[in-house]
């Protein structure tokens, strides 16, 4: 296999040829767009003609259920899980971790127990365990960081102990882009009898993912953040760990027997989807999955290093740019958080906005990192596969000439 | 907003007759957007309890919550406050008379927001 992405894979994405020739969409952290393959198995899902899964007696119905259950293959072997059963389809990986801080924190944390989390957490990856915390009487402890954005080792030693009863981590912060050694990490938590959920919410889309050589307990990721639509998100958890959790959400499909009191429900996965799920975005994941394989998720991530470095070195020449996070590319994914002295991050995007370059600003759904560093917020740019040199080149400059204005006033 | 919009947003906010504090104010107010960190605070010294004598404004944050905190202590003074208060989003957008988008119509309307809480 080459060892580079195909030149022309900005074509596979027909959005980024919509508005105007100078579009630079560099806010793929948020959500990306959608390669023509996807569009093409929604829309063909609808043409075909689409049916409820899991329920219907005639031919397409078992054709729907038969391809909504190979996506959920499809997407075990993606992240090397050990069984398509070990896979849950929820809305989004929100969703996910809500599902594992209800399901399992009402059924495992006593008053006085702890649940630990880092200061690079999503509100994704915070605000579930304080709902949780809250209703069962446990507390919340937060790892540091090293001035670098990575996990603060000696702070990690002293947070744990014999109240620790589940670690939750980013195995890619979505504001720092550091990668963290989730294998590492699992087995330092497992040493302690620790169980583990991972927010891989910004690592699938950029890493290859295998979660046996991890080992995590549970591991969450959204459909719409690697090219496939919204509405659809991944709760990965071991066997032994799903088959201990109660229902979260109660209704259709995730039953066995009701009666007007009282119901059985269904073994994992499937007591954990309720309701009629999302049938054509989990097809458009399926799509998005064969895309990335066909990829190859090791081309995925030089490309992104690539990127990562020429955008770290450009934005290193420009006066009054503070960046946040590793500065080396390798011990990043994705994005790149930054500021700029006399200039708020709001009015950097409006002004690229102006120039069709889409970046993000604000606090990105992380206030107590925002907090910790010191900062109200940030702005950032964030990479996939059909970004290119020349969107850097393009941004670099912008940025240059913004930095410029404040530098003449002063 | 393009580049030369802004370079006057930043010029003006940056010479404000409008921007620092007041040697004993009459009311002040402070309030943030906790959404993108925009912080504000306004002082005023009335005229007969009901009229805005001068205001000043302290300000952290983007270059259109500080023009729109000066635009705005600019049209109050002489004025009455409570009217000030009331001022429809209309009428507040056509006097700061600057284009503002969707996406910063917080931003925008922080100054408006702290004004009307004054005690």
């Amino acid at each position: 296999m080459p060892k580079t992405l195909p030149e022309n894979i900005k074509e596979d994405f027909p959005a980024l040829f919509t508005r105007g020739e100078n579009f630079t969409y560099l806010d793929s952290a948020a959500t990306t767009q959608k390669p023509q393959s996807v569009i093409e198995a929604v829309a063909d899902h609808y043409r075909r003609g689409t049916a409820n899964v899991q329920r219907g007696i005639y031919r397409l119905a078992a054709e729907a259920t038969r391809a909504f259950e190979e996506v959920r293959a499809r997407i075990a072997r993606f992240i090397g899980a050990a069984s398509a059963h070990e896979i849950v389809f929820t809305r989004n990986a929100t969703e996910s971790i809500n599902l594992v801080a209800q399901a399992w924190g009402r059924t495992h944390l006593q008053r006085g127990d702890e649940v630990l989390l880092t200061v690079m957490e999503h509100h994704a990856n915070i605000v579930p365990w304080q709902l949780v915390a809250r209703e069962r009487g446990a507390t919340l402890r937060f790892v540091g960081l090293t001035p670098d954005g990575q996990l603060d080792a000696r702070d990690l030693e002293r947070a744990v102990n014999a109240r620790t009863k589940l670690a939750a981590f980013a195995h890619v912060s979505n504001v720092l882009g550091t990668v963290s050694d989730a294998r590492l990490l699992t087995s330092f938590f497992h040493e302690r009898g620790i169980p583990v959920l991972i927010d891989g919410a910004q690592a699938v889309p950029h890493l290859g993912v295998s979660v046996a050589e991890i080992g995590c307990d549970t591991y969450v990721f959204s459909g719409h953040k690697m090219f496939g639509p919204t509405g659809v998100g991944i709760l990965y958890a071991k066997r032994e760990f799903l088959e201990k959790l109660p229902p979260f959400l109660g209704g259709g499909e995730m039953i066995r027997q009701v009666e007007f009191q009282s119901s059985s429900y269904r073994e994992p996965p499937w007591r954990f989807e309720a309701g009629t799920p999302p049938i054509e975005a989990v097809i458009g994941l399926g799509a998005a999955v064969t895309y990335l394989e066909r990829l190859g998720m090791d081309r995925v991530r030089e490309h992104d290093v690539a990127l990562l470095g020429q955008a770290l070195a450009a934005l290193r020449t420009i006066p009054g740019v503070q960046i946040y996070g590793p500065g080396d590319p390798r011990e990043r994914a994705g994005v790149i958080a930054f500021t700029l002295q006399g200039v708020h991050p709001h009015d950097i995007a409006s002004l690229l906005d102006e120039e069709n370059i889409c970046i993000r600003a604000g606090h990105h759904c992380a206030m107590p990192l925002h907090a910790r560093l010191g900062v109200a917020a940030t702005a950032r740019l964030s990479f996939q596969v059909y970004n290119t040199s020349a969107d850097i080149e393009r941004i670099a400059d912008a940025l240059r000439r913004i930095a410029g204005v404040t530098q003449k006033s002063s | 907003m393009d580049l030369e919009q802004f370079k006057i947003l930043l010029e003006y906010s940056q010479r404000s007759p409008y921007a620092g504090r007041l040697e004993s104010p009459d009311a002040r107010a402070e309030g943030e957007n906790p959404l993108c960190g925009d912080w504000l605070e306004i002082q005023v010294r009335l005229r007969q309890g009901t009229s805005v004598g001068d205001g000043r404004y302290l300000h952290r944050g983007c270059a259109l919550s500080a023009v729109a905190a000066s635009i705005l202590l600019g049209y109050a003074r002489g004025r009455n406050v409570v009217e000030i208060q009331k001022l429809a989003p209309r009428d507040y957008l056509d006097i700061l008379g600057i284009p503002v988008s969707s996406a910063r119509l917080s931003c925008a309307f922080l100054a408006l927001e702290v004004f009307k809480t004054l005690v």
